[in-house]
């Protein structure tokens, strides 16, 4: 039983930044091996960008590039938790963080994992997930 | 004695960590509160080892919640959580954050402490984290 896409909140933990991504029950989740990922756990659940709002706390983000300079790491500046970001692999959509949806309404998560040490032979695969759908 | 090192992303706060501990068995904990799990946090700490913390004190933030009993610092430019401390005295190391390896990699223990008073909370802290040296540059 899968049900239809319901907007889900989250947020980091200080609750200064707080999001909405509209998540089906079950969605694909992915953990990620590049430099950046495994420092933060991040957990990757990608979505179009009509999928994805700010609630609040943009004043509270702050943005830290590298290298390409393509992805948007964003986190909060008060607890440096990183809820969600723009990822270079997804730039026309937002990849939030699994560990930052709320319990009570968090989906299910069918986890596999990412190779990001060899990115650019990769990132082609992620491509749909971001594409806005019907 | 085993010296490993890293730190945040973009390298404003550094640690290194010297233990006798052996990586194969190091306990190494997966704390279940909110803010840990959020950053996807693993910690070890050696209370015979030494945490070394470098960085200028402007380029950190210290971060304090619940009952504001620890400094949890986060580079204020990467986000990054890379380790805990009391007192200035004591530390404990995320080696996810910090990107230790190999603990890094190691499965780790969830651990609950949410039943502690903050005085039983220090008593823990002061006898299991790792004795801790600050090196802040102005």
């Amino acid at each position: 039983m899968s049900g239809g896409p319901i907007w889900r909140a989250g947020g980091c933990h200080c609750g200064a930044v707080r999001f909405e991504a509209k998540l089906a029950d079950e969605v694909d989740a992915r953990t990620c091996t590049c430099s950046m990922c495994e420092k933060v756990g991040f957990v990757h659940v990608i979505v179009p960008e009509s999928r994805f709002r700010l609630l609040q706390g943009a004043d509270k983000i702050t943005t830290y590039t590298f290298n390409t300079h393509l992805a948007k790491h964003t986190f909060c500046s008060v607890c440096g938790v990183k809820a969600f970001y723009r990822p270079r692999s997804n730039p026309d959509g937002w990849s939030v963080n699994a560990r930052c949806l709320d319990e009570a309404t968090r989906p299910w998560l069918l986890l596999s994992e990412f190779d990001g040490r060899n990115w650019e032979a990769h990132a082609d695969d992620l491509k749909h997930l971001s594409e806005e759908g019907p | 004695m085993s010296l490993y090192a890293g730190g945040c992303h973009c390298g404003r706060l550094s640690a290194r960590f010297e233990t006798a501990l052996d990586p194969e068995t190091i306990e190494v904990r997966a704390d279940q509160c909110g803010f840990c799990r959020r950053h996807g946090a693993k910690t070890v700490s050696d209370p015979h080892g030494r945490l070394t913390l470098a960085f200028r004190e402007a380029d950190v933030r210290r971060h304090r919640f619940g009952a504001r009993t620890a400094d949890f610092l986060i580079c204020r430019t990467c986000g990054h959580y890379v380790a805990a401390v009391i007192d200035d005295g004591f530390g404990v190391l995320n080696v996810v954050g910090a990107d230790i390896q190999p603990f890094a990699v190691l499965q780790a223990v969830p651990v609950d402490y949410d039943d502690e008073t903050p005085a039983s909370r220090l008593e823990r802290r002061r006898a299991r984290w790792t004795p801790v040296t600050l090196e802040i540059a102005a």
